[in-house]
């Protein structure tokens, strides 16, 4: 049977700025947001305001005035994050990052070593808590995306378990908008067709094949294809090129760490520019030998940057994602060899170094990093 | 115009320049075969402004002049003609039409002033070298030309002439590398020349024919000019620098196997029908008396089989894109020997023919 518990942190960077000042502790706070910038994270006595991450920081400010404001600081969430899947990995090898505060664990199999999963989601998530201070919810299903919704649903500091057999008993009253991959136009949608609950939608095939097909299963051991990205929206929009180029060094090299804690390389490099009236663009490269390197990624991106930017235009927020990602398959060439080896050398020292001593202690010499 | 030749010959004389037009054209001239009287001979030219070839032939000239028309249909149609002689006329318009027996077919041409002229040779020194010898060693390196036109002085091969008339012919598409050396010089390339694909393929056509065992070779700056028989070609160089490919070759991978072709190459054929269609990876093991070969696909299934060998040297476990490993096999006998050297997981291989200093292959691991 399999069994995977998905874990989404509780409001990820209000909950690390809390472990690291105590004082935050049951205060409406909210990390960004500052300046131009948006909310990226809020706690939960700030969303009782109705603040909710992405709003922008004056709307913030408008409906919670008491509010405590702090700015980001991605370096250090980055680290937490890292100690969080590197906790999770210790009860199985099997953990799928999907962002900074979210991974999936494959805990089938793990019965007989660990006991059965109920407990075992259990005691991941009075770790997390117990040794690093951080809340988090989990759902324990039979499917990733099943156990998605459910940790979705049991949010905040809950833990909730769909037993083999109950899927669609839970699923059923559930509405539409809880299934991953439908936004409110889709929602829209299915409503005015009729389709409000889970159980609506399971009743029609083609839907159900479309939206959550839970036959099919997503998990398995063998990473299926995905992204890895990061984007940021400074305090400030951006108007020179250089300031833009720095936030994209930075990007790189948290996306290029992420690659290669995967032991993946990817083979497409995708930078999205929103300017300051929200008009977006994403534009993307497909490399020839896939990469994960932070000096290769970045020379992508800012080539991008360079090729599409509109000049004069302020641009609010900057983003680089990598897809394409394989672990195998891949080879350097006859010429690069060596370089790329002793790259791969050197970024891996790096990495340790940084899991040792934090983040920020080595970096390369000509890196181009974000201020944290 | 008008002219009388013999079905057979100008149908050979044909097939060279039909062969080098390409299907799709951006001027709709290069579509043409030139044909046009030049003494008491006829030659026809084809052409795609990098590789040009005209072949030449006696026949009847009753006037003399020129016309081009479409050289694939002109190809097929002389090629359906059964009757000995076939006559071609230039009417107006730039229409041709060609008659044979009681055959007659009209066609379209165009104006042969636009055609481009063959570029002449000038003052390239002919050099005499064995055709077999040089078609063999196109054979052995043709299949590792790149074809990523971002890279373009790699998508042909470098012809490099070193010292005591020994010619080397490299080519590489980065994962690999193919080298073979025959003294067929000397021929004037000492600081080296890259072919391109093209070239080098029409080329090879030309020394496989089985009019005479020489060609003659001219190189000028830019360009390379053969002549066999009846036929003068001449390709364009790829106007680059080739990679310094002696620096890629590892020399001293210690750790060495040999094996015999047949047994390498039948394994590696059964095995990779099970790898991954994207990578076409197989996942190779030396130690000991055996190399193990396994592939594994997610979608299939996985194989596995062991063939016998010699090996010295730790052991090794290693990826490889079998497709690389099977044409450079391909170029050796099936009683050949295989002699491999390794430097570990990560590094290139070496692959040589046992006995034979004239012949090597490097190729990139693959990760898997």
């Amino acid at each position: 049977m399999p069994f995977y518990l998905h874990i989404d942190m509780d409001s990820f960077y209000v909950s690390v700025e809390r472990v690291l000042d105590p004082s935050l502790e049951g205060k409406p706070v909210m990390v960004g947001g500052a300046g131009r910038g948006v909310v990226t994270s809020a706690s939960y006595e700030a969303r009782q305001y109705g603040v909710r991450s992405a709003m922008p920081g004056f709307q913030a400010r408008r409906l919670c005035p008491d509010g405590i404001f702090v700015p980001g600081r991605r370096g250090v969430y980055s680290e937490f994050s890292r100690k969080v899947f590197d906790l999770l990995r210790s009860f199985s090898p099997d953990v799928r990052a999907y962002s900074i505060d979210e991974g999936l664990v494959d805990l089938t199999g793990t019965e007989k070593l660990m006991g059965h999963p109920a407990g075992t989601a259990h005691e991941i998530i009075g770790r997390i808590k117990r040794e690093l201070g951080l809340p988090s919810s989990g759902g324990l299903a039979t499917h990733p995306t099943l156990a998605k919704i459910a940790a979705t649903a049991v949010k905040p500091r809950g833990l909730l378990y769909v037993p083999p057999g109950s899927e669609e008993r839970f699923l059923g009253p559930l509405d539409v908008s809880v299934i991953p991959g439908v936004g409110p136009k889709t929602h829209r949608e299915l409503v005015s067709r009729g389709v409000a609950t889970v159980a609506q939608l399971l009743a029609h095939p083609r839907l159900r094949r479309r939206y959550l097909d839970l036959e099919r299963q997503g998990g398995g051991s063998h990473a299926h294809e995905h992204s890895i990205g990061s984007e940021t929206t400074p305090s400030q929009p951006l108007t020179e090129p250089a300031a833009m180029e720095q936030v994209l060094g930075g990007l790189a090299g948290e996306v290029a760490v992420r690659l290669r804690r995967q032991g993946g390389r990817a083979r497409r490099i995708t930078v999205k520019i929103r300017y300051s009236d929200f008009k977006t663009i994403t534009r993307s490269r497909t490399l020839k030998a896939p990469t994960c390197f932070d000096v290769e990624i970045f020379k992508v991106a800012r080539e991008l940057l360079e090729q599409n930017l509109a000049p004069g235009r302020p641009v609010r927020l900057l983003g680089i994602s990598t897809s394409g990602i394989t672990t195998e398959g891949w080879q350097d060439t006859i010429f690069d060899y060596r370089e790329r080896a002793s790259m791969d050398k050197l970024y891996k020292g790096i990495d340790s170094l940084q899991d040792k001593y934090g983040k920020g202690t080595v970096t390369l010499g000509a890196g181009k990093r974000r201020s944290d | 115009m008008q002219i009388r030749a013999k079905r057979e010959e100008f149908l050979d004389a044909l097939y060279w320049s039909q062969s080098t037009v390409e299907r799709r054209n951006t001027m709709p001239i290069l579509a043409n075969v030139l044909v046009e009287t030049q003494g008491n001979r006829i030659r026809l030219t084809g052409t795609d402004l990098e590789v040009s070839v005209r072949a030449s032939l006696n026949g009847e000239i009753l006037t003399s002049g020129s016309v081009t028309v479409d050289a694939r249909k002109l190809y097929e149609i002389v090629r359906e003609l059964s009757e000995e002689f076939i006559d071609l006329k230039r009417l107006d318009n730039d229409r041709v039409e060609i008659q044979s027996g009681k055959s007659v077919f009209k066609m379209v041409g165009l104006d042969a002033r636009e055609f481009p002229a063959f570029v002449s040779s000038g003052e390239a020194e002919r050099k005499e070298c064995p055709a077999p010898a040089l078609k063999e060693m196109i054979d052995k390196t043709i299949f590792s030309v790149s074809t990523d036109e971002t890279r373009s002085n790699l998508n042909g091969a470098l012809l490099h002439e070193m010292d005591d008339n020994r010619v080397r012919m490299v080519t590489t598409d980065g994962h690999r590398l193919s080298l073979v050396q025959r003294e067929i010089g000397p021929l004037g390339v000492a600081k080296g020349v890259i072919i391109p694909r093209k070239g080098l393929a029409e080329l090879r056509r030309l020394l496989e024919d089985p009019a005479g065992d020489t060609v003659s070779l001219g190189f000028t700056d830019n360009m390379v000019f053969a002549w066999k028989g009846d036929v003068e070609m001449s390709i364009r160089l790829i106007d680059g620098e080739f990679p310094d490919y002696d620096k890629v070759i590892p020399a001293d991978n210690k750790n060495r196997a040999d094996v015999v072709q047949s047994t390498l190459f039948r394994a590696l054929r059964r095995v990779s029908l099970l790898s991954s269609d994207r990578f076409r990876g197989v996942r190779v093991e030396f130690s000991g008396g055996t190399i193990g070969i396994s592939a594994n696909n997610p979608d299939l299934g996985e194989a596995a089989e062991e063939v016998d060998a010699e090996y010295q040297g730790n052991r090794i476990v290693i990826g490889y894109n079998a497709q690389y490993l099977l044409e450079i096999l391909n170029v050796m006998e099936q009683d050949d020997h295989v002699e491999m050297g390794l430097m570990d997981d990560e590094s290139p291989t070496v692959v040589r023919r046992g006995g034979d200093d004239s012949l090597l292959y490097v190729v990139m691991p693959m990760r898997i």
